[in-house]
């Protein structure tokens, strides 16, 4: 076994040698990118530089990848299961509000930018943004305070789903207008979402009054946990109660108070990487022009059964 | 509470993506299998830094589990890829999920095959060399045969075990039986019944695995047959002679 032990060692000592040498070529090539590789994930200097540097990148691309001439090919990550507002269709074909904002943003932008779309898990959709994966991240995200510290938000909202409040189950009879009064109920929510935040940060507030929050996974397990006593109800956007309640069978009344104030900024947002400012400001211009042409309106009406884009707390 | 109808409707749309995961139980296993017996040799050899780099690898993949080695794999390599050059955005989520797999069984494979190989008599090398063998026809020809008859039953343990693992998949973004429930759900607000044709699928697809291996085994133990054999013959043998 000696000579097998010795060619294996030769082998292998020759596949690290060629590994340590692709290796330094490979350094030597990131730090020349470098600042295209930051450029792609932060503002280009100037738009054409980024262009060019991404296509020197990338020399095994098809032409798609790096786009006609000097566009820039934005990766988007988008939800694939969160019903209307970006999901896969029975073509499993991206689809929904979020979907379609985009496709009509999209030629306005064509002289600049081609998108991709990446439909992807909603936890993984953030973490794509961390690791260069996406440009853009889209899951109908509401703004909170540590995604922003984390990320770069859009200005423009794409749609404004009103104030959070507590959906609860009818039969408790405890609850008033006092935010203090759903002390004791065991609320549900999921894992990194907007309403989990507001939950966390009301129990911080009021440290007597506390609320157990537990975590679901589907609105169909949520609709079980209500229906069975597991929980008392759950944390949610008055949209998002409506569009339980009409999945469910009206299980669940809205508290009188709200866990947002008037201040609250209700807007569903695209998320970028802190800085990538020049195509965040780019889809907003081109939402803004969307909204003013009445295009957002239509596809609200059309996927959300009304218009949800004006801001409510503006 | 179940609406079996809906139950009725999802097992097409659900069943129609078993290829996907066939394939990723296929792919997976046959690239492990190769793996884990480049692993076994460097094992058993000590071959140096390899030997090292094995240990390490199979104490990570042995002490982390499947569900982080996926996340590893889908958010760490396009950062690797993306340093060298590549354009990770057109790769598919089933080549991570595939990977993440693959390194998976080659660790559990290979240190299955590993003991397979030195559960083989050494004599048996030697005898390969007697007659003029070189080292590696020897361990291919007459080694790794009767290595591999020896990890059967665990093999089948193990594809049975990957093939219910990759119910995870979905995880990373493959659309798989499970990522069908997923959208199903998302689109009818019904996912118990998605996860109960699943639930079918799994259970179908397992026993038959299980059974596949258990008529496989009981062919390949020429062992025991040998020995009926030699009873029968004994047996005849006394017969005739009364």
């Amino acid at each position: 076994m000696k000579t097998l032990r010795n060619t294996l060692a030769f082998i292998s000592a020759a596949a690290l040698l060629a590994a340590s040498f692709t290796a330094c070529g490979s350094s030597e090539n990131s730090s020349s990118e470098a600042p295209s590789s930051s450029s792609e994930s932060t503002v280009p200097e100037s738009s054409s530089e980024a262009p060019k540097e991404s296509e020197e990148e990338s020399p095994v691309d098809e032409p798609e990848d790096t786009g006609s001439g000097d566009k820039r090919v934005v990766k988007i990550g988008i939800g694939k299961a969160y019903n209307p507002f970006c999901f896969l269709d029975d073509n499993e074909e991206p689809s929904g509000y979020d979907y379609e904002t985009l496709k009509a943003i999209e030629p306005l932008l064509a002289d600049k930018y081609d998108f991709e779309f990446y439909p992807d898990e909603f936890a993984n959709i953030l973490i794509g943004l961390d690791t260069n994966l996406y440009d853009v991240a889209v899951h109908h995200y509401g703004w909170t305070a540590e995604r922003a510290e984390k990320y770069l938000y859009a200005e423009e909202g794409t749609m404004y789903f009103g104030n959070f409040v507590i959906g609860y189950d009818p039969s408790i009879d405890t609850l008033t207008d006092d935010p203090e009064s759903a002390a004791g109920l065991t609320i549900a929510t999921s894992k990194g979402s907007m309403a989990e935040t507001l939950l966390t940060n009301y129990n911080d507030e009021h440290p007597d009054a506390q609320i157990t929050v537990e975590y679901y996974e589907d609105a169909e397990v949520l609709a079980s946990g209500i229906k069975s006593g597991l929980y008392d109800g759950f944390c949610a956007s008055v949209y998002d109660l409506y569009v339980f309640n009409s999945k469910y069978g009206d299980l669940l009344v809205p508290s009188e108070f709200t866990l947002t104030s008037d201040e609250y900024n209700c807007g569903t947002y695209f998320i970028y990487s802190i800085g990538d400012d020049e195509l965040k400001n780019d889809i907003d211009a081109a939402v803004v022009q969307i909204r003013e042409d009445g295009t957002l309106k239509e596809l609200s009406e059309k996927w959300l059964g009304g218009d949800y884009t004006i801001n409510p707390n503006a | 509470m179940v609406d079996w109808q809906l139950v009725k409707e999802y097992f097409p749309d659900i069943a129609a993506k078993f290829p996907i995961t066939l394939k990723m139980v296929i792919i997976s296993i046959s690239l492990g299998l190769l793996l884990g017996f480049i692993q076994a040799i460097i094992r058993i050899n000590k071959v140096p830094v390899l030997n090292q780099l094995a240990l390490v690898q199979i104490s990570y993949i042995r002490c982390t589990p499947v569900i982080t080695q996926l996340y590893v794999i889908y958010f760490g390599v396009p950062i690797i890829l993306s340093n060298f050059g590549f354009d990770v955005g057109g790769i598919n989520k089933e080549f991570y999920a595939i990977l993440a797999y693959t390194l998976n069984q080659a660790v559990f494979l290979g240190e299955n095959i590993r003991s397979s190989l030195q559960a083989v008599p050494k004599g048996q090398f030697d005898a390969g060399r007697s007659v003029g063998m070189t080292e590696a026809q020897t361990l291919l020809s007459i080694v790794t045969p009767q290595a591999l008859y020896i990890s059967l039953p665990m093999l089948g343990t193990f594809l049975v075990a990957l093939f219910q693992g990759t119910a995870l998949a979905y995880l990373v973004g493959v659309t798989d039986m499970m990522g069908k429930v997923k959208l199903l759900g998302a689109k009818t607000g019904h996912t118990l019944e998605g996860y109960i044709v699943c639930a079918i699928i799994f259970a179908v697809i397992s026993i038959i695995l299980e059974q596949v291996f258990r008529v496989l085994n009981n062919k390949l133990d020429f062992a025991n047959k040998k020995a009926k054999t030699d009873d029968n013959t004994v047996l005849r043998a006394a017969g005739g002679n009364a």
